[in-house]
Order: C-alpha cells, then sequence, then structure tokens
C-alpha cells in the first residue's frame, strides 16, 4: 500500500478535473487504474491483517476487562492461570506456525500485551495495586527479550512507552524528591538517546528497515519534552536543568537538521525549528509581560514560522531538481 | 509529473472525444499542490502558528479593547474581513499562518464582543454558524476553509449542549456520516464541478475527518454526556448500515455480482459488528479506516486507526455497561474476527493470478 504515490495520483487527477470538461464516470475509472482506490489484492492484504489484528486485539481486551472485573467466587488460581494460558499459545503461536514473520510478530505483540494483564491480576490478588510502578517495571524487563528478539517496531516502541511510565510512576509513588524540571529533563535525555541510536543504527546499515512513523513519534516525544523544560525553567528556578537540556538540544537538533537533509526527509526540518521558536517566545516572555511585548511576540511567532515554511519549500524544491 | 501528465491527457482524449483542457492552469495548480504544499507537516506548522499567534495576539488586544464589547466586535469582525481579503488576494501560503492567526483572534474576539452583550448561547452559535459558512464559501484556499468547516460543525454541535438536547446527537452523527460518506463517494463528481464547488473539496473533506474524529469523542467521554444521550444503538445501528453501505460500494467496484456470496459478506460483517452495538465510537472508528483505505485516504486511515487503539482504552470505562459485560462482548467479537480469519485465510493468501473467479 503506496499512499504516497496514491495521494500524488490523486493531485494529478483532481488537478486536471478542475481545468478541464473531464466527465465523473471517466474520473472515478481513472482513479481506479491509477491505483489510488485499493486494488483487490490490497484489499485481500489488508483483510488478512486486519481480521488477525482486530481479532487479538479484542480477544487480549476482553480477557483484560474480564480480569479487571475481579470476579470474587473465581479463584485466583484460575484467573492467573487464564492469563498464562493466553500467554502460552500466543507464544507458541509466534514460534511454531507457518506463518509470515509478521504475523508470529503480531501473536508476540498480543503476548506482551497479556503480560501486562498478568502483573495486574498479580498486583490485584497480593493487593499491590494494579497501577503501581514495580508492575510496570516487571512488565518492561519481562517483555525486553521479545522485543530484542523481534525487531517489530510496534513492539519497540510500546517498550519505550512502558520505561516511560515506569520512570513517571516511580517518581509519583517511589521516590517524590524529583521536581517537574528534573523529570522532563531525564526523558527528554532517554527519548533523545533512543532517537540518535535508532537513526545510527538505521544509516549504518545495522538494520535494515526502520519506518519512519516509530523514529518520528519518539522524535516528537524527545522534542516535547525537551521544548517543555527549557520553556519553563527559564521562568522558574530550575535554570540548572534549563542548560543540561540546552546541552543536550544542540548536538540533538544538530544532528536532526543534517540528518532531515541528508534524508531529504522535512519532518525534522518542521519540528526543531518550531521547538527553538516556542523557546524564543518563552524567553521573550520571561523579559516582558506587556502589551508590546506580546505584539512583538505575535510578530516574531508569525515571521519566522513563515520564514520557517518558506526555507521548507525551497530546500524541497532542490532536492526536486526545480 | 509531466510524463504522466502528458499520457493522462492522452489517454483522456481517446475515452472522451470532446475532451477540452487548459493546460497551463493545471500545471500550475499541480505546481502549487504537489506533495511538499500538501503535505501535512506544512499545514500543521501554519496552524500551530496561527494558534499560538493568535494567542499572543488576544495578549495584546486585551489591554486595548476588551473593556468595550462593541470594540471587540468591531476588531473582530475587521480581523475576519481582511483575513478573508488577504486570502482573496494572495494565494501564497507563506500567509497561511499569519491569516489563521487573524481569522482565530477575530473570531474570539467577535465572540467575546457579542457574548459581552448578552446576545444568548444559541445567538452566540448561530452568528458563528452563518459567519463561518460565509467564509467558507468566500475563501480560496485550503485553511480558511478548513477552519471555518470547523467552527461551523462544532457551532451546530455546540446547539445540542446549549439547549439540553442531547438525543440530537444521533442527527447530529447522521449528517456527519451521511456528509463524510458523499463527499468521499461522490469525489469524481464534485472535482468536476465549476471551480467554486471542486476546489473545497480537500478542506471540506479534511474538516469532515476531523468532525468525526471529534463527535465520536463526544459519544467516548462519559464527563461530556453523563447518562443524559439515551438509547446509544441509534447511532450505532446508522454506523453500522454506513459501514454495510462502505462493503456495498467496494463489492460493486470489484464486480462481485452473486447475490449469495453479497448476501454472505453482509450477513458476516453484521454479525461481527453487533457486539459492538453499545459502542458506537468503535464502530465509527472502523467506519473510518474502512472508507479511507478503500478510497486511498492516508490522513484517514492512520487517523482511524490511532483513534480505533484510543476508543477502545475508553471503553474500559463507559459506565453504562459492567465489565463483565464488556469483556464478554470484545472477547465475543474477538473471537468472531479469528473465526473468520482461519475461514478466509487460504483464500486471501491466493495469489489473484492463480484464483478462480468467484465473482461472475
Amino acid at each position: 500500500m503506496n499512499f504516497n504515490l496514491k495521494s500524488s495520483s490523486r493531485t494529478l487527477t483532481h488537478s486536471v478535473a478542475k481545468h478541464s470538461n473531464w466527465k465523473p464516470e471517466f474520473i472515478t475509472q481513472s482513479l481506479k487504474e491509477n491505483g489510488v482506490y485499493a486494488s483487490r489484492r490490497e484489499w485481500k492484504t489488508f483483510i488478512y491483517y486486519a481480521l488477525l489484528s482486530l481479532g487479538l486485539a479484542f480477544a487480549v481486551c476482553g480477557i483484560i476487562f474480564f480480569l479487571a472485573f475481579n470476579w470474587a467466587d473465581l479463584h485466583k488460581f484460575v484467573k492467573l492461570g487464564l492469563v498464562q494460558g493466553a500467554i502460552i499459545i500466543f507464544v507458541a503461536a509466534a514460534i511454531f506456525s507457518k506463518a509470515s514473520i509478521t504475523v508470529k510478530n503480531i501473536f508476540l505483540m498480543a503476548a506482551s500485551i497479556s503480560v501486562g494483564a498478568l502483573f495486574a491480576v498479580f498486583g490485584q490478588i497480593y493487593q499491590t495495586g494494579a497501577n503501581a510502578y514495580d508492575f510496570f517495571l516487571g512488565w518492561t524487563v519481562f517483555i525486553g527479550i521479545w522485543v530484542l528478539i523481534s525487531s517489530f517496531p510496534p513492539l519497540w516502541l510500546s517498550l519505550i512507552v512502558l520505561i516511560n511510565t515506569t520512570f513517571l510512576l516511580y517518581t509519583e509513588q517511589v521516590s517524590k524528591a524529583f521536581s517537574h524540571e528534573e523529570i522532563h529533563t531525564i526523558l527528554f535525555a532517554f527519548n533523545s538517546l533512543i532517537v540518535l541510536c535508532s537513526e545510527w543504527l538505521f544509516s549504518a546499515a545495522k538494520v535494515q528497515t526502520m519506518p519512519r512513523w516509530y523514529v518520528q513519534t519518539i522524535a516528537l516525544a524527545a522534542f516535547a519534552f525537551g521544548t517543555l523544560t527549557i520553556s519553563t525553567s527559564i521562568h522558574g528556578d530550575f535554570l540548572p536543568y534549563g542548560l543540561i537540556s540546552c546541552l543536550i538540544a544542540v548536538p540533538l537538533y544538530y544532528l536532526a537538521i543534517r540528518d532531515s537533509l541528508q534524508k531529504k526527509n522535512i519532518f525534522y526540518l518542521c519540528c526543531v525549528p518550531l521547538s527553538i521558536i516556542i523557546i524564543l517566545s518563552s524567553l521573550l516572555v520571561k523579559i516582558s509581560f506587556d502589551e508590546g511585548m506580546m505584539l512583538i511576540i505575535t510578530l516574531f511567532v508569525i515571521g519566522s514560522i513563515s520564514f520557517q515554511i518558506n526555507q521548507i519549500i525551497t530546500i524541497s524544491k532542490k532536492w526536486n531538481g526545480k | 509529473m509531466e510524463n504522466k501528465l502528458n499520457s493522462l491527457l492522452e489517454k483522456i482524449q481517446q475515452q472522451q472525444p470532446d475532451f477540452s483542457f487548459d493546460r497551463n492552469k493545471i500545471e500550475e495548480e499541480i505546481e502549487s499542490k504537489s506533495t511538499i504544499f500538501s503535505h501535512i507537516g506544512i499545514k500543521l506548522l501554519s496552524v500551530i502558528g496561527g494558534i499560538l499567534g493568535s494567542v499572543f495576539f488576544l495578549g495584546f488586544l486585551a489591554s486595548i479593547v476588551f473593556d468595550s464589547p462593541r470594540g471587540c466586535i468591531i476588531f473582530g469582525s475587521l480581523f475576519i474581513i481582511g483575513s478573508v481579503v488577504i486570502h482573496k488576494i494572495s494565494h501564497s501560503i507563506l500567509l497561511d499562518t499569519g491569516i489563521i492567526c487573524l481569522y482565530l483572534a477575530g473570531a474570539l474576539l467577535l465572540g467575546y464582543g457579542l457574548n459581552s452583550e448578552h446576545v444568548g448561547d444559541n445567538g452566540l452559535a448561530f452568528i458563528a454558524l452563518i459567519i463561518s459558512l460565509i467564509v467558507l464559501f468566500l475563501s480560496q484556499g485550503f485553511m480558511l476553509a478548513f477552519l471555518s468547516l470547523l467552527i461551523a460543525n462544532s457551532a451546530l454541535l455546540s446547539f445540542v449542549f446549549i439547549n439540553d438536547a442531547y438525543n440530537l446527537l444521533h442527527l447530529y452523527m447522521l449528517y456527519v456520516i451521511v456528509v463524510f460518506s458523499l463527499l468521499t463517494y461522490s469525489e469524481a463528481w464534485i472535482v468536476s464541478q465549476k471551480l467554486a464547488i471542486s476546489r473545497l473539496y480537500n478542506p471540506v473533506r479534511s474538516g469532515f475527518l476531523i468532525t468525526f474524529i471529534f463527535t465520536l469523542l463526544v459519544f467516548s467521554e462519559n464527563y461530556l454526556l453523563r447518562d443524559r444521550m439515551h438509547f446509544p444503538w441509534v447511532s450505532s445501528t446508522l454506523l453500522i448500515i454506513s459501514i454495510l453501505l462502505v462493503i456495498n460500494h467496494i463489492l460493486n467496484s470489484f464486480k462481485v455480482n452473486k447475490p449469495q456470496i453479497r448476501l454472505g459478506y453482509y450477513l458476516v460483517s453484521t454479525l461481527i459488528l453487533l457486539p459492538e452495538i453499545f459502542a458506537p465510537a468503535i464502530l465509527g472508528s472502523l467506519f473510518i479506516i474502512l472508507i479511507s483505505f478503500h478510497y486511498g485516504h492516508r490522513t484517514g486511515f492512520f487517523t482511524g486507526i490511532i483513534a480505533l487503539i484510543y476508543f477502545i482504552s475508553r471503553y474500559y470505562y463507559d459506565l453504562k455497561l459492567s465489565l463483565l459485560v464488556k469483556s464478554e462482548i470484545l472477547m465475543a467479537s474477538g473471537l468472531l474476527f479469528i473465526i473468520v480469519f482461519l475461514a478466509l485465510k487460504k483464500y486471501l493468501l491466493k495469489d489473484e493470478n492463480q484464483e478462480p473467479d468467484y465473482t461472475a
């Protein structure tokens, strides 16, 4: 399913249709023939994976909801056994089935989610709470090996979300000495590291395929934490964390822009300057909060973002050799 | 693109002998719509910049006009008119951020002014609806039309909340489903119409996609409705019917004509969808995924998937059903999906070329 091709064919069709007397029935035909509308083959592949993923997702969610209902009459052995049984089935399917690697990975994904359910049931039975940080820690640790061997992007993303969640819960429940700025700085550093490692692994051809959405999602989280820390630390007594974040941000932003230019992908060109614009606006607010400054910031935001868009368009035109 | 355009034009001329076209305008349109201009990243940047700018702009205006409702109304109207006029004069994407900022600041200022003049909530929503519809039809580019549509649809939805007429939500759902479906099905017809209509296609369709997701969000959030809306199955039934209509379109486009086979598809689909009758948000996201996949809309497809994941997690907090019932529903439909998967597995994996024709 190549959505890029579809969208460029659609643009072509719309442009011709708008400035000609092309008849609607032929337009529909052209949209079908040029692969904008899904073909039989595409539908079959889609239904295949959709049925399997939805089936497993609904079944696993069903089990989780069932356990959350906390049926008093149900013996704890049955509850734990139910989830463990599901995990065994999913793992067995992942190892022994003759299906494609993607199908096996989907089974592994279902098994990984069930591990979370297992820890939640454990917490429920032994009164340790269903959202305790150690429950998330256990979940993270025990799916770690599966994630490593599977190299399945959705599974990797789940692991990284889990690590972030575990840390956040840890700072809430166990060690309450962390300030918001400290937490955000640590998460900024962690997610930045993941982004840098992923991009490096991909560039150095250590991994063959890495979908852009995977690394972009983590990058977005990293930029968000970085922007948040730096722009809030300007206003409080947390300047050291702002400075540490700046020290991380400078090389990260530089490498991101360089990567964007090398790979001819505009994602980082959109995010990095936006982050800087937000930080600078925050700095301007710190300097003054009167109406004159508000007008200056308005003009600064609009001017700088328009300039940024202009630059991105110029660069991408160069890429396309125009 | 040049080669593609030439071969397409040649092909149309063969199909349609009276075909006439304006080559310069087509090339201009392609140039301005080339992937990078319509890149979602650029659009998001303009919107974020516009929103951020309008917040600071309102901060600036606060000290000047907020004391006088009349001033707010006058300045607000001027800003809205200004944004439309600038948009009409220049089609440059570079002005988008500024125009969005001016339009949003104008709309908020006008709303604030009218509110201070005690026009009432219904009056305010009505004025917002009218103004946004006028701007929608006057606007030339993507952004103003898109934002105006969102404001218009939000104004319509707000009538439900202002007047505590929560059961009218089903009517709103019907409106969203019908317009969104028609926009998708009649793509060819709409883009071949006069320029005044065809250029609205993309912004209006994108606007309705966002409206659709937002409507589903209203249905899935307990704190918004607090059990004041009854009969969730009404909207669910509408959604199931609309999903069956999508399936009908798909079967038509693949020329599946045998009544027994068609009936089989409808029955199996209904069976799979029925357990979700009390979860309209889940059905809605399935509808968006299916229709966007068939008609090749990337944004809709991925938005639908993210929405589905979110709505399944929200379903957990749905207080109308006990967790036990919900778990049974989910397990039952999960099992159904897997049974259908196992039944169709071999057929789905079979290569198209070697496959006998079942569709005759």
